[in-house]
């Protein structure tokens, strides 16, 4: 039955193993020094100091399996979540396992680029590597990706709060950037994530990866945060990335520790998904599913 | 903590809706035989085949 699945997503990436390979070395060393993500923590990660995502040199992953629930056109996926994460978004999902940097298994490279190879021979289309927050495992992701196969379709998941030393270690490795573009003003990202100076960060991340490769953003819209965060994302992006692909995301979960937050004790109403919808439509943006 | 590799989780709530995170095909052809109406999960439990699969119940396997 296998003639009946669809196809693997071809990659436009050539000489990636390489280059990721060429690169892990300079990354794993940058561990003393750590940079990664926008907090600039400058820990020394391989000396067992850890910064605010308190990962250390060494990665775990909480989840791999081949997954239906993510964009349509990137269906299904091999998805490999990374444990541990430099924001603390208090309606995560994944809470237990994003922000626990020692979640699930410690990484076997060789296993589980084993495990992508074979999904994607079974009906896996792409592979995505997620979190948590991947940005944060730079060294280990360099070493899987130079294992996975040249011509799978790779899909960088992330929360776009990467620095511009890690966006210079990814540059032209994954086909495609999917961004989770969750708040509309600093106030509220500080509120619900922890994280300062959060539109700046993630703008530049954008403007990169869409230079970079296929880029998505995803915004999950959270009861009450209509009008402060996605009207916000949504002339952002209308006004500097016109023609990128936007998934507004509508199934709100209130989950980990969303009852600190008043407005996460209820569902998006209809009238904000009504709302919501109008903005996307008002400002003309190509939404996807 | 340790959790498993595989995991899915499910939120349904006193309205119906159903909510996953994680959704694995076994778990969309679970949920779209509930609800064979539901336009999202069909597309998603779809959306592997080139041509719609043959008809199954919820004791089958997937068609691979």
């Amino acid at each position: 039955m296998l003639s009946r699945l669809r196809p693997t997503i071809p990659s436009r990436i050539t000489n990636r193993a390489e280059l990721a390979a060429h690169r892990h070395p300079s990354a794993l060393q940058s561990l003393e020094n750590c940079h990664l993500c926008a907090h600039h923590c400058g820990v020394n990660r391989h000396r067992g100091q850890r910064g605010f995502c308190k990962v250390g040199a060494r990665s775990n992953i909480f989840s791999s399996q081949i997954e239906v629930s993510d964009e349509l056109e990137l269906i299904p996926t091999y998805a490999i979540a990374f444990s541990g994460c430099d924001m603390r978004c208090s309606f995560c999902i994944t809470g237990a396992d994003s922000w626990n940097p020692s979640a699930g298994t410690p990484m076997n490279v060789t296993q589980i680029a084993h495990k992508a190879t074979s999904a994607l021979e079974n009906g896996a289309r792409s592979v995505m590597i997620l979190g948590g927050e991947p940005t944060v495992h730079l060294p280990n992701v360099l070493e899987l990706v130079s294992l996975l196969p040249e011509e799978a379709y790779l899909i960088w998941k992330t929360n776009a709060h990467a620095s511009s030393q890690s966006r210079d270690y990814l540059q032209g490795l994954f086909d495609c950037w999917l961004v989770d573009y969750k708040f509309g003003n600093d106030t509220c990202a500080f509120q619900l994530s922890g994280v300062r100076n959060y539109s700046e960060v993630v703008q530049e991340n954008l403007q990169f990866a869409h230079q970079d490769s296929e880029l998505i953003v995803r915004h999950l819209l959270m009861p009450g945060h209509v009008y402060c965060c996605w009207q916000k994302v949504a002339t952002w992006i209308a006004a500097c990335l016109p023609q990128v692909k936007v998934h507004l995301m509508f199934g709100f979960w209130p989950a980990w520790q969303s009852q600190k937050h008043p407005e996460f004790q209820k569902q998006t109403t209809p009238t904000e998904l009504d709302d919501a919808r109008k903005i996307a439509e008002t400002l003309n943006l190509r939404l996807i599913e | 903590m340790t959790t498993p590799e595989q995991t899915s989780e499910i939120l349904i709530l006193p309205d119906g809706t159903i909510y996953v995170h994680n959704l694995t095909r076994e778990i969309a052809q679970l949920l779209q035989l509930l609800n064979p109406d539901d336009l999202q999960l069909k597309q998603r439990y779809l959306t592997q085949f080139a041509e719609p699969p043959e008809p199954t119940s919820l004791n089958t396997s997937l068609p691979l």
